[in-house]
């Protein structure tokens, strides 16, 4: 009587294996009406629809894109994650673009975009932005305009600002953006390394970008975007190559003389200055411990975008050499939201924007004040 | 079975029957499975299409959502869930007859543990999905063949030796899963690491079918085949022998055909836990522990149990629940109602 299951379960298998083995497929993935074809950075061709159905973001570059976009229209879904940090009353991305609090984010999860793709068939935009492997395919095979973006290993070159804004312009269907961008954001170094002039002494700089919960700090090398900035700033970045955890113990050993926390790891500097271990540490005892700015775009880990990379290295280059470089960030950060977003900003928002309450305590922080 | 207990459909007609009756709900929950879904589509477009698409090789314009969503997304989700419910029925009432212990379940070998360590590394390591889904199966291959050898390695020790040592690997093996995750970026791969170990079937095609489906049509009717043989691994090892089997053999066979149905699962879906424990307990109980009969009847009952699981899982929330939380729930308090029936009565398997 086996025989019969069995029977069965070879017949149910085999129809299965071979549905999987020639599965059903597009053949036909271009929009009806007109279109253009664009590639992406991964240089697949993309068939986006004319006119443009909108943009939907599950890639870390929402900063980018409306930086050239310059408006909230042609975003029509944005990942969860990246909604929660422009969704509150202090969001001055909110404020300059309104229309992106009516955004339905629940189209994804925050671990998983493709989890929903019967919302993203609904929803039909006119490209998806996203990262490539197992967030892009899914929705590819569905015949959706995917935008990919590589997970980048090892040190992403400061090129790929002006790639990325460049890709959003062939999307958008727009030129000329990219290129203000790219240049105001060369200018910007140019200046600082004008002002800066040739620093022999460079503070030892920490990063920490998370704090995890046994209580270590995953940190920024030198083999890095992120530790060419602080090079750039007039510093350097710790020992290690790329990013490493350090405990508080190899903290110690390294001794920063700076130490600079993202919003990311929840931390003030009262708490460094607080906690008996790290009494010892030269940055503790000169009091040179700040919470990193967030920007105007709030985003969770850095101010890490084509506009505001630029001033970050300008905020470090002002606290580490003081001696050298003039006062003037917050007229810089005011003319520059006023000539890339229209937006005038006030001093209590660039006083959050600057985390002046959180670094009330560190060393030469007031140069910052109104 | 012991004289005075009785199961629910005993002897051959009832099993058949129950199993053609568990055939029909599964069909059924299967067209009411693929009308479930954020994207609405009327009974009457799933029945105009299944009915009017070639089924193989079928190709379509991008611009038929009703098509796509159909054929595209919920097809081969149903279709995967149904052969992993299956394929975990199946193997965990082979292992329980095997190793004559109710409690343990197809993970026991090491090979879940193992298979989720492979994805883990996959992602991490930045290898295409269908290069997750292979090291996936490689690495719960390895697993079981890593317990497999390392038991031979103390004979006397028995089936208790093979679950200790399928405990212990099981354990390493989630000790470097923990690693990996401790080794990936938050930002990028400890997400998809995160919600690929949490289990789901919402990245499903048709590859996945095909590669679940592999495994089905050939370790199934195996499994099957080998029925009788497995009520005679539920007797002692000495009467075992002297009914003509070769027990050792026999037992590395089934645990063969197990680990290549859980890591094809697993390959695809993440970890599902407590389905390949449970089912074949209420299977049991329905058509009594001969494994001709049980076999099928887990089976079934994995893939309505599982299907059913999946449905929940994309509708309870806005979002897709993962899979693990809902089987883990209900199969977890189950365990504890079958652990204490087992110190009241004891199992009976003969």
């Amino acid at each position: 009587m086996a025989q019969a299951p069995a029977v069965f379960c070879v017949c149910f298998g085999g129809v299965c294996l071979m549905l999987g083995l020639f599965p059903p497929g597009l053949s036909h993935v271009a929009p009806n009406g007109p279109f253009r074809t664009v590639l992406d950075p991964s240089g697949k061709p993309v068939a986006i629809a004319s006119p443009y159905g909108g943009s939907a973001f599950f890639a870390p570059f929402l900063q980018e894109y409306l930086l050239v976009s310059q408006e909230t229209g042609s975003v029509v879904a944005m990942s969860a994650s990246d909604f929660r940090y422009i969704n509150h009353e202090d969001s001055l991305l909110a404020k300059i673009y309104p229309g992106l609090l009516h955004l339905n984010e629940s189209i994804s999860r925050r671990f998983s975009p493709a989890g929903n793709l019967e919302a993203m068939l609904q929803l039909r935009p006119g490209a998806i932005f996203a990262y490539s492997l197992s967030y892009a395919e899914p929705l590819r095979r569905l015949g959706l305009p995917v935008i990919s973006f590589p997970i980048i290993r090892g040190k992403i070159p400061q090129s790929d600002y002006y790639r990325h804004a460049l890709q959003y312009e062939r999307v958008l269907g727009i030129t000329g953006r990219a290129d203000e961008l790219w240049k105001r954001f060369q200018a910007g170094f140019a200046r600082l390394k004008a002002e800066l002039g040739d620093v022999t002494v460079r503070p030892r700089v920490m990063l920490a970008l998370t704090k995890q919960p046994d209580n270590s700090f995953q940190v920024v090398g030198g083999g890095e975007l992120l530790g060419d900035f602080l090079y750039l700033a007039g510093g350097r970045a710790l020992d290690n190559a790329g990013r490493a955890f350090l405990n508080p113990e190899q903290v110690m050993m390294q001794n920063p003389d700076v130490i600079l926390l993202l919003s990311l790891t929840e931390l003030s500097p009262a708490d460094f200055y607080s906690d008996p271990r790290f009494a010892s540490l030269s940055a503790v005892r000169s009091r040179r411990v700040y919470k990193v700015p967030t920007g105007i775009l709030d985003s969770q880990t850095f101010p890490n975008n084509i506009v505001e990379s630029p001033l970050f290295c300008e905020w470090l280059a002002e606290l580490i050499h003081p001696e050298v470089m003039p006062r003037d960030l917050r007229p810089v950060i005011r003319s520059t939201y006023a000539a890339v977003f229209g937006y005038t900003i006030s001093n209590p928002e660039l006083d959050r924007i600057l985390s002046l309450n959180a670094n009330a305590a560190s060393m030469g922080y007031r140069r910052f004040e109104q | 079975m012991s004289s005075k207990e009785k199961w629910i459909f005993d002897g051959w007609v009832g099993s058949v029957a129950f199993n053609l009756v568990l055939l029909t709900v599964l069909f059924t929950l299967l067209l009411v499975s693929l009308k479930i879904g954020r994207y609405p589509v009327s009974v009457g477009q799933i029945v105009h299409i299944l009915a009017s698409t070639p089924f193989l090789n079928a190709k379509r314009d991008g611009t038929n959502t009703v098509w796509i969503v159909l054929e595209l997304i919920r097809l081969p989700r149903v279709l995967v869930v149904c052969l992993c419910g299956a394929a975990l029925g199946m193997s965990g009432a082979a292992m329980q007859g095997t190793f004559r212990n109710p409690l343990v379940g197809p993970e026991i070998t090491g090979v879940t543990a193992a298979a989720s360590f492979g994805g883990a590394l996959g992602i991490l390591l930045g290898f295409s999905p269908l290069g997750t889904v292979a090291s996936a199966f490689a690495w719960g291959m390895v697993g079981t063949a890593g317990t497999l050898l390392v038991s031979s390695l103390a004979p006397r020790s028995g089936t208790l030796g093979f679950i200790l040592v399928g405990v212990i690997l099981g354990a390493l093996f989630s000790a470097l899963v923990g690693l990996v995750e401790s080794l990936a970026d938050p930002a990028t791969s400890l997400p998809n690491i995160v919600y690929w170990l949490l289990g789901g079937f919402g990245s499903a095609d048709y590859r996945s079918v095909a590669i679940v489906a592999g495994a089905v049509s050939v370790a199934g009717p195996l499994l099957l085949l080998l029925s009788w043989r497995i009520n005679l691994l539920s007797l002692s090892q000495t009467d075992a022998q002297s009914l003509g089997a070769n027990v050792t053999a026999l037992r590395w066979g089934v645990v063969a055909l197990v680990t290549l149905l859980v890591a094809a699962q697993v390959s695809v879906s993440g970890g599902v836990g407590w389905v390949g424990f449970v089912i074949p307990h209420f299977a049991r109980m329905i058509v009594g522990p001969e494994h001709s009969r049980l076999l099928p009847t887990s089976a079934g009952l994995g893939a309505v149990y599982l299907l059913t699981m999946d449905d929940l899982a994309r509708t309870l929330s806005r979002q897709d629940i993962p899979i693990s939380l809902l089987t883990a729930s209900i199969g977890a308090p189950l365990f504890i109602v079958f652990f204490w029936r087992l110190q009241i009565r004891g199992w009976s398997r003969d």
